[in-house]
């Protein structure tokens, strides 16, 4: 085991094409080859515990960690909320599911990336916690007040089509009665005649006829589109 | 009446990079967009991207966004915005409105890059003020840097919902629930490991079955789903909230191809009907498709389709050799089918193939007289 000095620890599991690890690192210890879905492999004797890649992961994936061999080891931890903590701040460490760990002590905060926000968070910590601490317990600006809900409103029939105010019991309507694609419920209700020509209220209109009917949205013919997409007024329409 | 070689509608990550791309063999483009600014969503994808250092790997979104303009500078493209092309006529021609007023533009080659919309959800209550869309609120908190809410719920877990989620929580909020339908979680876990690490509870096969409130949401009623997704109202729960956020898929804005006559199929994977193109993203003879709306992937796949958009234009305009178009077009598809592989973008990589496949067989039967 390497010891004294920070070895990065890489938490990368699924093959995402992905690949910043391995170009970032100017001492080549980090392996994924032509395929950049493959998983980073660490050469552990390159490693010179930099955090260059701690920071270019664009997944959070890398941590550090500095096994000493006495009872407090050191971990290094991207940490990406503000306020940030600051040297001699006591800070909560966390596990990959966010259970607490216990405390650590800040000792030194870096940026590899000048350029870029994300902050190396350099804590001492308990040996028993080493191998779990890959996150730091955020801190919580203010405790957020629930809402209290005076007069409890239960919408029991959703709008569908918001610009033309047609509810989900009027689509359901135009199903029984036959219609089976969104131009039908369309010329029936109005439904995606308004100010957003349908971008929002179709794709529902869609799902709603496949669950009643189980006609799948992918059979149902797409709604014909005729200009002008989007709503223009006529004076700009007239005016050349 | 405005003439351009290139008309490009959509200014995001694929309308950029087409431009661009053209404009490096001296194609004079126009790009227009509906929207005050240019980059599409780049500009509140605040995230690190993925992919390899070619597709800007590591280099946050609303950088990369910045440097796309830079470079659309550099070659002389022209940015309208505030314009919408509202639509598409006989010959080229396209219609667009811009300064209260309509015009004509033709054109000799477009280039469709209008992305995607993003798809809603339906129940109780989804219609309360507070209920939005997550890009809604990704462009509350990193464009306009106010916050929509300060307990939220987020619905899927999409790398969109895991992301905004994550990002929210930068902005100061809390988020108090993510819901999922599905038994997994839809995007990559190390997206969702910065939620699980900071407490947020992720609720694996669950729906939001209502949203409730006075005259705002005040909560949402959230209840298990058996593997037809259907919910168990015997288990249902109560999570206080004054923020929901649908990021449950998008769906590519294809009106455009639609009025361009385009013949569309309908695959799920890529967000629902898209319009057939061939393997250089023609729909037809003298106009592409690029980005989201050729199928939603995600804006590094979005940039290098512009780019073959871009450099076929070129070719198509005489401004480049076949020869060294085709070196181009070779190296631009050796970094999308790297995007697109692995267990994510794999499905992706083979439904883009059905829909060059389908084009062919479309175009083999119109060449037999069938159509």
């Amino acid at each position: 085991m390497v010891k004294n000095r920070y070895i990065a620890r890489i938490n990368c599991l699924q093959p995402i094409p992905c690949n910043p690890c391995e170009t970032s690192c100017p001492f080549g210890a980090i392996y994924i080859g032509e395929d950049i879905t493959n998983r980073p492999i660490l050469d552990l004797e390159k490693c010179k515990g930099c955090g260059i890649c701690v920071a270019a992961c664009p997944g959070i994936a890398i941590t550090m960690a500095m096994i000493t061999g006495d009872a407090k080891d050191f971990v290094s931890i991207p940490y990406e909320y503000l306020p940030l903590p600051l040297v001699g701040d006591t800070v909560v460490l966390v596990d990959t599911n966010g259970v607490d760990l216990g405390e650590g002590l800040v000792e030194k905060l870096n940026r590899p990336n000048k350029k870029d926000p994300t902050t190396l968070v350099y804590v001492s910590v308990d040996n028993t916690i080493t191998d779990r601490a890959v996150g730091i317990k955020r801190k919580v600006a203010s405790i957020v007040d629930v809402i209290e809900v005076v007069n409890r409103i239960e919408i029991v029939d959703p709008i569908i089509c918001r610009c033309e105010e047609i509810r989900e019991s009027e689509i359901i309507e135009g199903i029984k009665k036959g219609d089976r694609t969104v131009e039908a419920i369309k010329r029936r209700t109005r439904s995606g005649m308004g100010l957003c020509q349908g971008k929002t209220c179709n794709r529902l209109i869609a799902g709603i006829i496949a669950r009643e009917s189980g006609i799948s949205v992918g059979e149902q013919a797409p709604s014909s589109k005729r200009p002008p997409v989007g709503v223009i007024s006529i004076r700009e329409m007239s005016e050349e | 009446m405005i003439n351009t070689e290139l008309l490009i509608i959509g200014g995001g990550p694929a309308g950029l990079a087409a431009a661009i791309a053209a404009g490096k063999y001296g194609v004079k483009a126009i790009v227009v967009d509906e929207n005050p600014l240019p980059g599409g969503q780049l500009f509140k994808q605040i995230h690190k991207f993925f992919g390899s250092k070619e597709h800007k790997a590591g280099t946050r979104g609303n950088i990369i966004g910045q440097q796309l303009l830079i470079e659309v500078e550099k070659v002389g493209a022209q940015v309208m915005l505030n314009t919408r092309a509202f639509g598409i006529f006989d010959d080229n021609i396209v219609g667009i409105v811009s300064g209260g007023k309509s015009e004509k533009v033709v054109a000799k080659k477009i280039i469709l890059a209008t992305g995607a919309s993003e798809n809603a959800l339906a129940f109780k209550g989804s219609t309360l003020p507070g209920v939005m869309t997550a890009g809604a609120a990704q462009t509350f908190i990193n464009v306009h840097r106010v916050l929509p809410g300060r307990r939220v719920i987020m619905i899927g877990t999409g790398n969109v919902g895991l992301i905004t989620s994550y990002q929210l929580m930068q902005a100061g909020a809390e988020v108090v629930a993510v819901v999922e339908a599905a038994p997994n979680v839809g995007g990559y876990d190390v997206h969702a490991n910065k939620l699980r690490r900071a407490g947020v509870p992720i609720y694996l096969g669950h729906i939001v079955i209502e949203a409730f409130g006075d005259s705002e949401v005040c909560g949402a009623v959230i209840a298990p789903v058996d593997e037809k997704f259907q919910p168990d109202l015997t288990r249902s729960f109560t999570i206080e909230c004054d923020t929901i956020c649908f990021a449950v898929g998008l769906t590519p804005r294809i009106e455009l191809a639609q009025m361009a006559e385009a013949s569309t199929t309908f695959i799920g994977a890529l967000g629902g009907h898209l319009p057939l193109h061939d393997n250089r993203l023609k729909i037809g003879k003298n106009i592409f498709a690029a980005g989201d709306i050729a199928g939603v992937e995600e804006a590094s796949t979005a940039m290098e389709e512009g780019r073959l958009a871009g450099v076929v234009a070129a070719m198509d305009l005489g401004k480049l050799s076949e020869d060294d178009g085709n070196v181009e077009i070779e190296l631009i598809n050796e970094r999308l089918s790297k995007l697109r592989s692995g267990q994510f973008g794999l499905k992706r990589a083979v439904a883009k193939l059905e829909i060059i496949k389908q084009y062919d067989e479309l175009l083999g039967r119109i060449n037999n007289g069938e159509e």
